[in-house]
């Protein structure tokens, strides 16, 4: 009678665990995702919360300190007009980190939207935005870029506002993919009986799409979109790092790497081009481990 | 008796690369309030398209529904905008499918799933609508309703999530209830539950119901009126007893003929020669002849038609023609 009783109360007392949960215990178990979170978390809070604590501003210029080497008032040393650089780092993750990740929500916005409702109707709709789709994909991005920021100098864009043209087109560059992504599970969804049966309970077809489908393409969404920021990170570095992107006094990663162009101080001032060259890496490291930590989690099919 | 819903040379054809298939082809039956009626026939001889023409949920295209009438309640669904279908889709006529397994949507919680269905069609706030659920879950005999609620499909066995699917169904209180085939997937002890669960519900809320389905000992136990349909056509229908009591178009005596008995010792099972006929290519008379023992040399050519042979029995077969009745 004991036992009955607390093989009930066992029944009672388990918990039933959601998709998400699931996938969250079955991240948990992978190290070296864990590992990339927990990095991606730190840079996260460096950038958001380190120039809060920083004594300096990213734009104090200390003329009698010039090209510091790292000392202890400033732990990575300065740059050619004394700006402390642990500091600039800080607020360069800060740009390079929104860049990403606001590039990747316009991507994952347009592209899901244009993929469900391709892959939903299908016949003319479907290869109209297919199409569509081919076109964004043929264009020459760093010409594109080149015009845009030729273009963006003749306006005089304030360097704060150049970042938004950034991300702007980074993601409106980079949704088709997932959009090609998004629609092929949708061709597949939308053939099952569940949306047969919603459709039997006489729902819209954007409540169909937007409820129904969609979320059932959330774990590709994720795992596409994770590693799209990390993509998104090394594009915006490369630009910034080319002059094109985010452009100083505005720091950002790439253009902080900028400095090495300089053969005098890539050889005697590492500090200066050697930390926001780390920070990307390791971010975008951290990223892409955490990515395929998250596509493994979030397969059904991998269920050991 | 009151009729709920009429279906009158009903024609629903598909438009493939090969040909038309008329997968439904002149079908007309009909179904009173409260009554069961069980449409019996092969894999695709067309019954899970007449259902689902019924909702108007014909891929389309290919499939479109290309005549007849659908009168539910007075009024012909074939002629209603979408808006107006679907309104009553899940409302006053709601559907159960075959697939217990695959017919809920993986990544919502049954009780999402149901909040939605009584959330779309009555004026409810989230919380009465959860109650109402899980008053529905209770009804279907879901033992622990307020925890299963927070279950997701795969948390449930097959059983349990036809019963989620008939409680889906049934929660809106509708007048007409289609299940196409709702007991396949299931196996026999769970398939007499959901059986004896769709008969007391049906007595309970006096839903007519349209089963349909390929297993004649599921008509014997639950069918008031049968059709049975062979290669998009009805070619027999009368009341359960009388049916089973006095078939008479060769295909239902072989379907009969064909069903194991206990008491009856045989070698082997007896069954239907031939095949179901190709169906861009059927054949100018009866679709039947070529595999009907009993075939003469009419039917070769034309086409039986369905004639009432006393007692409510309709059958569509040259044996039984005019007066001449055997």
């Amino acid at each position: 009678m004991q036992t009955v009783r607390s093989v009930e109360a066992k029944i009672r007392e388990e918990k039933i665990l959601g998709p998400w949960q699931l996938a969250w215990i079955r991240l948990k178990r992978n190290k070296l995702a864990m590992l990339g979170l927990y990095i991606l978390i730190f840079m996260v809070l460096l950038s958001v919360f380190g120039p809060m604590i920083s004594p300096y501003n990213m734009e104090t210029l200390d003329l009698s300190n010039i090209s510091a080497p790292p000392s202890l008032s400033h732990p990575l040393g300065t740059d050619e007009v004394g700006r402390d650089v642990l500091t600039r780092v800080m607020y360069a993750g800060r740009i390079s980190l929104s860049v990403g990740i606001v590039a990747v929500l316009i991507s994952v916005l347009i592209g899901s939207i244009v993929g469900a409702i391709s892959g939903y109707y299908g016949g003319i709709i479907d290869a109209v935005l297919m199409r569509i789709v081919d076109i964004f994909m043929c264009f020459p991005f760093l010409p594109l870029l080149l015009m845009v920021a030729a273009v963006m100098s003749d306006y005089k864009i304030h360097p704060n506002y150049r970042i938004y043209v950034v991300m702007f087109i980074i993601g409106i560059l980079s949704w088709p993919g997932l959009s090609r992504i998004i629609r092929g599970q949708i061709l597949s969804l939308r053939e099952q009986e569940f949306i047969q049966a919603a459709e039997a309970l006489g729902l819209r077809d954007r409540r169909k799409i937007f409820r129904h489908l969609l979320p059932n393409t959330f774990s590709s969404i994720i795992v596409s979109a994770t590693l799209e920021v990390a993509g998104a990170i090394l594009t915006e570095s490369a630009l910034s790092y080319l002059g094109l992107g985010v452009t100083p006094p505005t720091p950002s990663w790439g253009n902080m790497v900028n400095a090495v162009t300089d053969a005098y101080v890539f050889q005697f001032y590492p500090w200066r081009w050697v930390p926001p060259g780390i920070c990307i890496f390791i971010t975008v490291m951290a990223i892409n481990l955490l990515g395929d930590g998250l596509r493994d989690a979030l397969d059904p099919k991998l269920k050991h | 008796m009151d009729e709920l819903l009429i279906i009158k040379n009903l024609k629903t054809y598909f438009y493939t690369d090969e040909g038309v298939v008329k997968a439904v082809d002149d079908v007309s039956l009909r179904i009173n309030r409260g009554q069961t009626l069980c449409i019996v026939g092969e894999s695709g001889c067309g019954k899970s398209i007449t259902a689902m023409s019924i909702l108007r949920l014909i891929p389309d295209p290919p499939g479109k529904i290309e005549g007849g009438e659908i009168i539910f309640e007075g009024k012909d669904l074939l002629k209603l905008s979408d808006d107006e279908v679907r309104e009553i889709r899940g409302n006053k006529i709601s559907m159960i499918f075959q697939e217990p397994m695959t017919s809920l949507n993986p990544v919502f919680t049954i009780g999402n799933q149901i909040i939605e269905a009584i959330m779309l069609h009555q004026k409810l706030d989230k919380k009465e609508a959860t109650k109402k659920s899980v008053e529905a879950l209770k009804l279907v005999g879901i033992p622990r309703a307020e925890e299963i609620i927070n279950a997701y499909p795969h948390e449930l066995s097959g059983g349990m999530r036809q019963r989620a699917m008939i409680a889906m169904a049934m929660v809106c209180n509708p007048t007409l209830l289609i299940a196409d085939e709702p007991t396949t997937a299931l196996d026999v002890t769970i398939q007499a539950q959901i059986l004896d669960l769709m008969r007391k519900l049906k007595e309970e809320t006096k839903t007519s119901i349209m089963l349909i389905t390929h297993d004649l000992g599921v008509v014997a136990e639950m069918a008031e009126y049968v059709t049975v349909m062979y290669a998009g056509k009805v070619v027999e229908e009368a009341d359960v007893i009388e049916l089973f009591k006095n078939p008479k178009h060769p295909y239902t005596l072989g379907l009969l003929e064909s069903k194991p008995q206990i008491h009856i010792d045989k070698e082997k099972l007896y069954s239907i020669p031939g095949q179901v006929p190709n169906p861009f290519n059927l054949p100018k008379g009866c679709y039947f002849f070529p595999r009907c023992e009993r075939a003469m040399e009419i039917c070769k050519e034309v086409m039986p038609t369905l004639k009432e042979v006393g007692n409510g029995h309709k059958v569509a077969c040259h044996l039984y023609g005019g007066d001449n009745n055997e």
